[in-house]
Order: C-alpha cells, then structure tokens, then sequence
C-alpha cells in the first residue's frame, strides 16, 4: 500500500520534472529566436545594416510599424559606426532629413541644426527640402 | 515511450521549434527593411549598401561648399573602384564642374568620358544636367570648355562609331 504511494508520488515528481523541462526547453528556444543569442544571419539572412539603411533611402515611401522602425534606428547607428569621421555629420543630415530615426518623418529643426553645423551657404527650410530631395539616389 | 527520447530530443525539438517561431517573428519586427533585403544576392546587396554613401554625396553637391563636394566625390569614386561607370562619370562630372582650371576640366571630362561612353558626344547636356541639380557656386554653371568642347588628349576614349 505504502510501495504502491511511493511509486505514484515518484511518478508525478517525474511527470513534473518532465513538464518543467519542456517548458524551460520552449522558453530558452524562442528566447534564442527573438534575441541576439542566435548567429546574426539566422534572422537577417544576407541582408546587412547598411543595405536596410540603403533601402529606407532608396524606396521613401515604404510604410512600416513602429518597431520595425525601431530597428532601423539600430541600423542606422551601425551604419553610421562604418563611415568616415569627415562624413558623419552628412551621413546624420541625410538621416534626419529623410527621417530614418523618426519613423519616416523629417526632422527639419535637427536638419538646420546639423546643416548650420557643416556650415554650408544654405540652411533654410526651401533648401533643406531640396536636400531631402536631391538625397534620394 | 523511450527516456532518452522523452528527455532529450524531445525538448530539442520543442527547443528548435520555439527558435524558429522566435526567428519568425523578429524578422516579423523588421518589417520591410529585413524582408525586402534578407534574400539579395551579393550584386544587389551590394548596391544597396551604396546608396547611403550616394545619397549623402547628392546632398552635399546641391548646397556643399567645394571642399566637402570634392571629399565626398573622392569617396564616391574610391568605393566605387571601376565598376558602375555611369555613377562614376556623374561623379567626374561633378568635379569637374568645381574644377577652376581648363586642364583639370578637359582630363576631368576625359576620364568621365572613358567611364561612360554615352556622354562623349553630349558633353554640354550631361553637364547642364549636373549643374542643374547644385544650388549654390561653383558648379552650378557650366563653364567655358562646355560651350567650346573639350580636347582630346591622344589616350582619350573614343566612343563606338566616333570619328
């Protein structure tokens, strides 16, 4: 009677033990999915943070959520950790005009900011439009 | 069923499937950046990882002073190497409209020439369509050597069908 208890407690331990494994195994497998855990080009495939960057640039009218704009701005911060220390300050006018770190939308004040800082001859608003303009390839 | 079974690859399986729903949806995340870009071939890709660099190149030749316009284009033209001729004559173009000296303009326009064969014989209307796009001196009038023709230098290239 008290064998057959035994057997029963040790088999729903087991059972336990069983089910509190395959839940670990669920949660680190889609935690290794969703994260850095896993080599880059599992996720992007061959695609790189340059080439994301050079698309949002290329194709202005692509409509996309919050978060994958989200991304793009960690994009947009490893592209600019590949360019030249003399091209920075370009590099984050063309992005603050097209507004690649504000879902899409110029940041104009930021752009005359950026502008007036480069010290070109022309920082006004008509200008910075035709930037944007003349900034798409 | 057999523990090793029960125990081992079972939860590898629930493992690897959880990391591929896990991969599904950060790629989902991304959005159009990563699904338009995730599959290119490395000539595609390629170009698209130079339209940063070409955008910030066409944004400094509307309103950038002549020192930036010609550090960019340098840039423009070490990344290029020789391949794209067209994009590398449209840079030679450009520096070519700052350029202030005759010689410097006939070798600039030479060297876009050899680049692109198409602008040889439109040399006025491949400037204009240069200069027509700075907003601010020099460069955005065509210069002298434009109205009168450039010389040909005895290496110059001649294009298909040119006398």
């Amino acid at each position: 009677m008290s064998d057959d208890r035994d057997d029963d407690r040790a088999r729903t331990r087991r059972r336990r033990t069983l089910a509190g494994v395959y839940a670990a195994a669920l949660v680190i497998g889609y935690a290794a999915g969703t994260t850095e855990f896993l080599p880059a080009s599992v996720v992007t495939g061959t695609s790189t943070p340059l080439a994301r960057v050079g698309l949002a640039l290329r194709d202005p009218g692509l409509t996309a959520e919050p978060e994958a704009w989200a991304h793009l701005r960690s994009d947009v911060a490893a592209a600019r950790s590949e360019s030249k220390p003399d091209e920075l300050e370009a590099f984050d006018l063309v992005v603050a005009l097209r507004g690649l770190e504000s879902g899409g939308h110029p940041e104009w004040s930021r752009a005359e900011t950026l502008c007036r800082g480069l010290g070109w001859q022309r920082c006004d608003r008509p200008a910075l439009e035709e930037i944007e303009r003349r900034s798409q390839p | 069923m057999a523990p090793a079974l029960r125990w081992f690859v079972g939860p590898l399986l629930v493992a690897a499937f959880a990391a591929g729903v896990g991969v599904f949806r950060a790629r989902a995340e991304r959005g159009p950046f990563l699904a338009r870009t995730a599959s290119l071939g490395e000539a595609e890709r390629k170009a698209l990882e130079a339209v940063p660099a070409r955008s910030m190149a066409n944004a400094v030749w509307a309103f950038g002073p002549v020192p930036a316009v010609s550090k960019a284009i340098q840039a423009e033209l070490v990344r290029l190497g020789d391949s794209e001729g067209p994009v590398r004559a449209r840079a030679l173009l450009r520096l070519c409209l700052i350029d202030t000296s005759f010689d410097g303009q006939a070798a600039l326009f030479n060297a876009a020439c050899a680049a692109d064969t198409s602008i040889c014989d439109r040399m006025k209307e491949a400037g204009e369509r240069e200069a027509r796009v700075r907003f601010v001196a020099p460069g955005n009038r065509l210069s002298l050597m434009f109205a009168g023709g450039h010389p040909r230098g005895p290496d110059a290239v001649q294009p298909p069908g040119h006398p």
